[in-house]
């Protein structure tokens, strides 16, 4: 119990999820973060321009009126940014963003996987996109599952 | 002259993706597409190379090389049965069953310049494997492919075909093949590998042979982080080897295909001349002369560059490396 106990305090008590997990997993963006496609600077291609609302509990009422904070802020994605971003519609898988990532900027497939892997853990860790857990046919040890 | 074994040794992989090379240390093999290089460690005399599918399929090799003067061939039985004893040992930590046997090695492993032994054991993975000693480059090798203890996944044919394409030296003693992720180059064979940085978009292998030093630098996703700039400018801001170091003129060329920038000059002025005394205090002779090749692949979509400093005296390799550098299949 006590190792149960020590355990769950060092992993955060969330449960681990494997490979095969995150792979089939779904993203899908916040429906609260309005987004569009922009063109930043003339000679650069349209990237995703998030608008982020501001906490909007008493707290955060409080704090916006002091410091007169804008009701949201704005975040530009690059341009593979975008493209991921775009494509967490919670119908694509990870994996399938994955391929899509190595077939349009011809990466290496595990190079891409890391990538993509860490930008959606980044985008879930600032609740910009939640993960649907997939139906797991996505990798070859879950089709065996 | 070849043997039918050796020939019938160096066929590809007949796995179900097209098999991918890997070439590190003078070790070069050929696996599936989606294997890559996830450890290493070590060097040319001694070392480690873990190659897998990130899932449960993958090939481990260890290496030793046998000291010069020694008469006697190493004994192959006492090599193997440390090995599994040291198996054992992580298995009785672990509190897992194991089980190991030697095993006739498998045909394709059978070469004229090796004595070889093949094994297999089972605990919380089951692994084909062959130790041998080989005559040309003196390294005992143990080789081994792993997978699931069921060994779904055809790990018997898999083993099979990487244990075969393996290969502890080249045809061609002069080169040697570096192979990793999307990078294919081949090397002179007496510089050794001095630094690398393996990272998710950027790729850099650094060698030396003395004074001199020559290095491969490849950068992903090329349409993007370079955009319209200028190839030169961009690569003075990006690049992280010789380049830095260097003071050159730019001439326009052509590398595997591709246009291509030809650099050429010397050390660049101020603290690149430091490492001058220094080299001489170790009685070379300075590598002042730089010359490098970069070149962009639209068909992979990646920048390349090989660049090095030589000495007055020695030819440069530069040029006959970006020729065996491949960017595209």
């Amino acid at each position: 119990m006590i190792v149960q106990f020590l355990k769950e305090r060092i992993t955060g008590g969330k449960p681990k999820v494997s490979r095969a997990e995150v792979l089939a997993s779904k993203p899908l963006r916040n429906p609260k973060v309005p987004w569009d496609r922009e063109a930043v600077r003339p000679d650069t291609p349209p990237v995703a321009l998030l608008r982020i609302p501001r906490r909007s509990d008493r707290f955060g009422n409080a704090v916006a009126r002091i410091f007169k904070l804008p009701d949201y802020r704005k975040l530009e994605l690059d341009e593979i940014g975008s493209d991921v971003w775009e494509m967490c519609d919670g119908a694509n898988s990870v994996e399938a963003i994955t391929k899509k990532v190595v077939e349009r900027y011809k990466l290496n497939r595990r190079q891409a996987e890391t990538s993509v892997t860490a930008y959606l853990r980044m985008l879930a860790q600032r609740q910009l996109v939640i993960l649907k857990r997939g139906t797991g046919t996505a990798t070859r040890k879950s089709k065996k599952a | 002259m070849n043997t039918v074994k050796e020939r019938d040794a160096r066929r590809p992989a007949a796995t179900k993706s097209k098999p991918k090379p890997i070439g590190w240390q003078g070790f070069t093999l050929d696996v599936p597409e989606e294997w890559d290089l996830t450890g290493f460690s070590g060097d040319e005399t001694s070392g480690y190379l873990r190659v897998d599918d990130s899932e449960e399929q993958g090939a481990e090799i260890k290496w030793v090389t046998e000291p010069a003067k020694a008469k006697k061939a190493p004994e192959l039985d006492a090599r193997l049965e440390t090995y599994f004893g040291a198996l054992r040992r992580t298995a009785r930590k672990k509190k897992i069953d194991l089980t190991t046997k030697e095993v006739a090695p498998p045909k394709s492993v059978l070469r004229d310049d090796r004595t070889v032994k093949g094994f297999q054991w089972v605990g919380d993975r089951k692994a084909f494997g062959a130790i041998w000693f080989c005559q040309t480059c003196k390294r005992v090798v143990i080789v081994q492919v792993l997978g699931h203890p069921s060994g779904r996944g055809s790990l018997g044919t898999v083993a099979n075909e990487i244990l075969g394409s393996l290969r502890c030296h080249g045809d061609d003693p002069a080169w040697r093949i570096w192979a990793l992720y999307d990078l294919y180059t081949e090397i002179p064979a007496t510089f050794t590998l001095v630094g690398q940085q393996l990272m998710n978009v950027y790729l850099r292998l650094s060698f030396a042979h003395r004074a001199e030093r020559l290095s491969v630098e490849q950068w992903a996703i090329a349409n993007i982080s370079r955009r319209d700039e200028y190839l030169d400018r961009w690569l003075t801001i990006n690049s992280k080897a010789e380049l830095t170091q260097a003071r050159y003129a730019a001439a326009e060329g052509e590398a595997q295909g591709h246009p291509a920038l030809i650099l050429s000059g010397g050390l660049g002025i101020g603290l690149p001349w430091m490492q001058v005394p220094q080299q001489l205090s170790r009685f070379q002779v300075p590598a002042t002369r730089f010359s490098a090749v970069a070149w962009e692949c639209a068909e992979s979509n990646k920048v390349y560059l090989v660049e090095g400093f030589r000495t007055f005296r020695s030819g440069d390799s530069v040029a006959e490396v970006a020729r065996r550098t491949r960017c595209h299949r």
